[in-house]
């Protein structure tokens, strides 16, 4: 089997005395679209702020690509490659939303002079790989608008398109159609399976439609730990799965 | 009011070139007394915009930035009084390098946190500063040091520039503060300075888009506290003094008020600012031996009245929006936000 | 020097210590609660220490001038607070400091219209004006030992105030979940202004006190801010219980710099408070 692109062991992370990630051990093969699934307070959010970095593991440890990455800052591990999108929208409200995207794009420029005078060539490449993202995520239309006054599914996509113009190879996504409507919805979804068709994803999404339209495989987690892992097909037919979590949701 | 049509980023260069010419035709026509005003204004106005650089653009509120002037200062002052150095080409630099490394340390210590404990951190830190050259009596203690020999520059034999003679230093004063302004302007500009507003508008997310937000925080800090050192050594080139007095608190107050006074975010603002605060001073110190009284309930209107400064009133707005109104309590923000399924 | 002379000055250390809570108390619960940084509030400590001096020579008493004193300078607390304070809950905090910074301007100048700015002093209480006799060289003023016994009287009413009764319940959960306690229908102005006005009383009642041991000056409020701020700073902004530790801290660190490195004594307070900040970010008891 290739190299997997992420890897944990043993991830574990508390806050006092409740154990938000319980010693999860997962393996994020490359090219696969991977769903993280489980009732509120599982403690998907946590793992995907571990994976990026926003928050240290108590113990265990995380390997990109085979390197371990437990101990690097986040935006080391966004210039590997990892890109992430938030929950709750996080953007640059005052900026017009190219600009948002070139603040992605500028983390591919090297350190030093380059950021002070850069090269035609340089600036050229930031433009481009700005005005790429934000097309990608099908805004455009909107590269001189001001981020705060988009529609809530517009910021929703400007957040996949500022992930974007980092170039990351892993797409770390917590809830992208948090809020979204149903024309919204349909719309995100259908970039997230073009994004899908080159990049490796970790998913986490309450929207099941979406999820199984997407997915490859997927992980159940209950209370901070694993339950089970596997293609949408076996846990779609997982007793213990339907019994600790889909079944609520999966009858009618 | 202006007319739409004329946005900020056209507005303020221009008030600047406005600004840098009536400053570079004054002493043609002005009254000495006044000319030497302007220089003084001139000198604050190259450090309350290296202080913009650090609040308006990069959000990080200085209590502390009169250190960073003062140390230059001091360096100036005794190279001059104990080695006899004059020569420019070494004090420069050297008053440079004091406040850059000075700089350096508070600022490593600073951008480790945010919001009311940098503003405290960098007042305790100025003021550790301060109490080292207060305290030790090499510095000499609170009478502070004077000198009577100006800075020379030279060149093989060459005099170039006598900063003794007070047109010379005018005009030198001058150029640097159009070289300041043109290299921040230029340095706002590039990659590196859009990266600076994303590290004030949301640090959290600029570090999720690959930024080193502490790096970039203390690279400004650092460029601040050496232009500041600039201003530091010009204090000492135009007065020929230098007391404790210049790196306390009350200093660094003083130049946040300019900033603000002038329009934080806009660089031409703190000038403005400057040149404002300076005459009113000058007057209100004519009035009554209370002016203090004066320019505190100033200060305190400035702040209720006018808190996006002078230069607002001329582009409606250029401000950053943070400072408009009140800050948005967490309920808002997270309504803002969306709510999250 | 014997070990008497370090004890003499471990007793001022921790005397100093003690009134640097009562100002630094004030401090971090003026921010935990109403969000607001006061650089005013060591001119509160230097109102007192005005208030004490005036009020002291008009009734020839001082225990009489510090029992008039207190609800005089909370009153005008309180009158600042609904003048000027309000105006500034929820504004950034840069426009708090500069705001602050002008009444600081104000108040000084003031003090200075009224009473000049020349050093004055207090003199101690004649009921406690003895020293107690350590060795057969060396005493330690009654009146250093009664400042500390009031602080640790003080000190004690406000932790059973915080503790105990119903203000103390809201001042707790409030710094803990401001939004919570607005939501759960608290009259947020009232709250507000016990909190200011217990700040005050604090800080006047400090300078009050300890107006017979140090000059009063116009510049005596700025001194006790700024190491206030220390303390604040090292014990975690917003935490009383930082206050007091960080207060004993750097009272002690102040007054045995002065000891041992007589030149660097201003310095070593600063220093410590870095090395603080290294080692823990927010402080030694960051509230959150």
């Amino acid at each position: 089997m290739a190299e997997p692109m992420l890897e944990t062991r043993a991830l574990t992370r508390r806050f006092g005395g409740l154990r938000a990630v319980n010693n999860v051990s997962l393996t994020f093969e490359v090219g696969v679209v991977h769903a993280i699934l489980g009732p509120n307070g599982a403690g998907k959010t946590t793992v995907i702020n571990l994976l990026s970095g926003d928050l240290p593991p108590t113990s265990g440890t995380i390997r990109f690509r085979g390197r371990d990455i437990t101990a690097r800052p986040v935006q080391r591990r966004v210039r590997m490659g990892i890109g992430r999108s938030y929950q709750k929208t996080n953007i640059l409200p005052e900026l017009t939303c190219l600009d948002n995207c070139r603040l992605g794009a500028l983390s591919r420029l090297p350190g030093g002079l380059a950021r002070i005078r850069p090269s035609r060539a340089a600036r050229r490449q930031v433009q481009a790989r700005a005005e790429h993202a934000l097309a990608l995520c099908g805004l455009e239309a909107r590269a001189d608008t001001i981020a705060a006054t988009l529609s809530h599914g517009e910021k929703r996509q400007l957040e996949i398109g500022m992930m974007m113009a980092t170039e990351p190879t892993l797409l770390l996504l917590d809830e992208p159609l948090a809020g979204m409507g149903q024309e919204e919805s349909r719309r995100v979804t259908e970039l997230l399976r073009r994004l899908a068709a080159d990049h490796t994803m970790i998913l986490i999404e309450h929207d099941m439609d979406a999820v199984f339209a997407i997915a490859e495989r997927i992980t159940v987690m209950v209370n901070g730990a694993v339950l089970e892992t596997g293609s949408v097909e076996q846990i779609r037919a997982s007793a213990t799965v339907r019994e600790a979590y889909l079944g609520e949701e999966a009858e009618p | 009011m202006m007319s739409r049509a004329l946005s900020p980023t056209v507005v303020l260069p221009l008030l600047f070139v406005v600004v840098a010419v009536g400053l570079a035709l004054y002493p043609l026509v002005g009254e000495t007394f006044y000319v030497r005003l302007m220089a003084k204004i001139i000198v604050l106005g190259i450090l309350a915009m290296s202080l913009d650089l650090l609040v308006g653009y990069t959000g990080l509120v200085s209590l502390g930035h009169a250190a960073f002037s003062g140390a230059a200062g001091y360096i100036t002052a005794t190279l001059i009084l104990k080695a006899g150095v004059t020569d420019m080409a070494l004090l420069l630099p050297a008053s440079l390098a004091v406040s850059a490394l000075l700089a350096l340390v508070i600022g490593w210590i600073s951008v480790r946190t945010s919001g009311i404990y940098f503003i405290m951190i960098t007042l305790a830190l100025g003021q550790m500063t301060y109490l080292f050259f207060h305290d030790v009596s090499y510095w000499g203690g609170t009478d502070g040091i004077s000198v009577w020999d100006k800075p020379v520059l030279a060149v093989g034999g060459w005099t170039l520039l006598e900063l003794s003679d007070r047109m010379v230093f005018y005009y030198t004063a001058w150029a640097c503060l159009v070289a300041v302004y043109v290299g921040l302007w230029l340095l706002m500009r590039a990659p590196f300075g859009q990266i600076v507003r994303g590290v004030r508008i949301n640090p959290g997310r600029t570090q999720a888009l690959g930024h080193d937000v502490h790096r970039h925080q203390l690279a400004v800090f650092v460029i601040a506290g050496t232009i500041a050192g600039l201003a530091g050594f010009l204090e000492v080139a135009r007065s020929g003094f230098m007391s404790p007095a210049h790196l306390g608190w009350h200093e660094s107050a003083m130049v946040l008020i300019i900033v603000i006074l002038g329009g934080m975010g806009t660089l031409v603002g703190p000038v403005i600012g400057a040149l404002t605060l300076v005459l009113l001073e000058d007057w209100v110190a004519d009035l009554t031996s209370h002016w203090k009284l004066i320019i505190g309930l100033f200060v305190i209107a400035v702040v209720l009245f006018l808190p996006n400064g002078l230069v607002s009133l001329l582009t409606r707005g250029a401000g950053p929006s943070w400072l408009r109104g009140r800050r948005a309590t967490p309920a808002e923000a997270q309504a803002e936000g969306g709510d999250d399924g | 020097m014997d070990y008497t002379y370090y004890l003499i000055q471990a007793m001022n250390g921790i005397q100093y210590g003690f009134l640097l809570f009562l100002v630094a108390s004030g401090l971090t619960l003026v921010f935990g609660i109403m969000g607001i940084v006061n650089l005013a509030h060591g001119a509160f400590y230097m109102v007192g220490a005005y208030l004490a001096y005036w009020l002291a020579g008009a009734t020839g008493n001082f225990f009489l001038g510090v029992a008039v004193g207190v609800p005089i300078g909370v009153v005008l607390g309180l009158v600042i607070e609904r003048l000027g304070f309000v105006h500034l809950y929820h504004r950034d905090h840069l426009l708090q400091v500069l705001f602050t910074f002008g009444m600081i301007l104000v108040i000084g100048e003031l003090i200075t219209i009224l009473w000049g700015d020349d050093v004055h002093g207090v003199s101690v209480p004649a009921m406690l004006a003895g020293s107690v006799a350590l060795t057969d060289t060396q005493a330690y003023p009654v009146y250093r030992l009664f400042i500390s016994a009031a602080c640790i009287a003080t000190a004690g009413g406000l932790l059973a105030l915080i503790r105990y009764t119903r203000l103390g319940m809201m001042i707790r959960a409030s710094a803990s979940n401001r939004e919570m306690v607005e939501l759960m229908g608290v009259d947020v102005n009232r709250l507000n202004m016990a909190v200011f006005g217990l700040g005050v009383g604090l800080a006047a009642f400090a300078g009050m006190i300890a107006a017979p041991v140090n000059s009063v000056h116009p510049t005596m409020g700025d001194d006790i801010l700024i190491m206030s701020f220390v303390v604040v700073v090292v014990g975690g902004v917003g935490s009383i219980q930082g206050a007091f530790w960080g207060a004993m801290l750097i009272g002690l660190a102040d007054t045995f710099g002065a000891v041992f490195l007589p030149e660097a004594a201003g310095v070593v307070v600063y220093a410590l408070m870095a090395l603080v900040l290294v080692w823990r970010p927010s402080g030694l008891f960051a509230a959150r």
